[in-house]
């Protein structure tokens, strides 16, 4: 076990009293009676010590907190991603390794490759070499099964 | 306000068939990354949160990907036009490999939980004694360093 010094301070506690609004004070913009103590980084809303939730150097309100979480505007609250590219290049490889069920795969991994582009990748990946390994995969697969019914038609027709 | 953070791995990683989870250190959190190969889910502890590491030595095993590259070997040795004198010497090296993976799983094996204030989370990426003990050293004195100075920002109660 290694212990840090959080293991051995007392939990800041907010009484009644911290948060009781004196006459020339500001109060809350959801609680009227309670103090406001900070402000929203982001929205400006004074806020009571209950609504502020400090995150790094910023402080947000509840709904900015939300708004964050569910539209994805701050990294720091996303709780998690559907990965668009490894669907992509999944579907890319490994029907490919049967070979005859690719020509299902391959269109199918160029369109979540082409259809979900912009979507973001994994937060801590830095590179997306799947995505247009996936795109360029796929588009190989279908040139592939082109030029083989191409050749099947060409020779039947010589024929 | 939507800055990108640059994360960087910390030790311990299991390359597991449906999900690979993983550790990754920021500037001022971790972050556990679970779910599956296809979806991620995100877990954040903030330094100042952090309360202690608690590395539990239990058994774990941890089936991950690459022991599969022993099976086409039992599946040769077994089923494959393999003579009598060359089955047992591969058959122990494959014995001998999967009592090392076993061996090691029971004697070093542990769990790794980041114990804060409202509970503890577990660390699924860690799954054996040293790379425990990497994560330590390399979070340790981070949080350490996270905690001393938020202590002496905060002005104390005269």
């Amino acid at each position: 076990m290694l212990a840090f010094p959080a293991c051995f301070t007392e939990p800041s506690r907010i009484s009644a009293a911290d948060l009781k609004r004196g006459e020339n004070e500001a109060s809350c913009f959801h609680h009227e009676s309670k103090k406001a103590v900070q402000v929203c980084t982001r929205c400006g809303k004074f806020l009571c010590a209950l609504c502020a939730s400090e995150f790094g150097n910023d402080v947000l309100c509840p709904e900015c907190l939300v708004a964050g979480e569910v539209k994805r505007s701050d990294m720091r609250l996303e709780r998690g991603r559907t990965l668009y590219d490894s669907i992509a290049l999944t579907l890319a490889v490994a029907p490919a390794m049967t070979l005859t069920f690719s020509i299902f795969g391959a269109p199918a991994a160029l369109y979540v490759a082409l259809r979900y582009w912009k979507r973001p990748d994994s937060i801590v990946r830095r590179f997306r070499w799947r995505r247009w390994l996936a795109a360029f995969l796929g588009l190989a697969q279908i040139a592939f099964w082109i030029f083989a019914f191409v050749l099947a038609f060409s020779r039947r027709v010589v024929r | 306000m939507n800055h990108p953070i640059r994360y960087r791995r910390l030790p311990g990683r299991i390359m597991g068939f449906l999900a690979c989870p993983s550790a990754w250190l920021a500037d001022d959190h971790i972050l556990l990354i679970g779910g599956s190969r296809f979806s991620e889910k995100y877990q954040r502890v903030y330094f100042r949160d952090l309360e202690a590491l608690l590395i539990r030595r239990k058994s774990r095993f941890v089936i991950q990907w690459p022991y599969v590259l022993l099976v086409p070997f039992l599946l040769f040795i077994f089923f494959g036009p393999v003579s009598t004198q060359a089955f047992f010497p591969i058959f122990a090296v494959v014995a001998i490999l999967v009592a090392v993976i076993v061996l090691i799983s029971v004697r070093f094996g542990c769990y790794l939980d980041l114990a804060t204030a409202v509970g503890n989370v577990p660390v699924r990426s860690v799954a054996f004694v040293w790379t425990a003990r990497r994560f330590a050293a390399k979070v340790g004195p981070l949080v350490q360093a996270a905690q001393h100075a938020s202590t002496t920002e905060t002005p104390q109660p005269q």
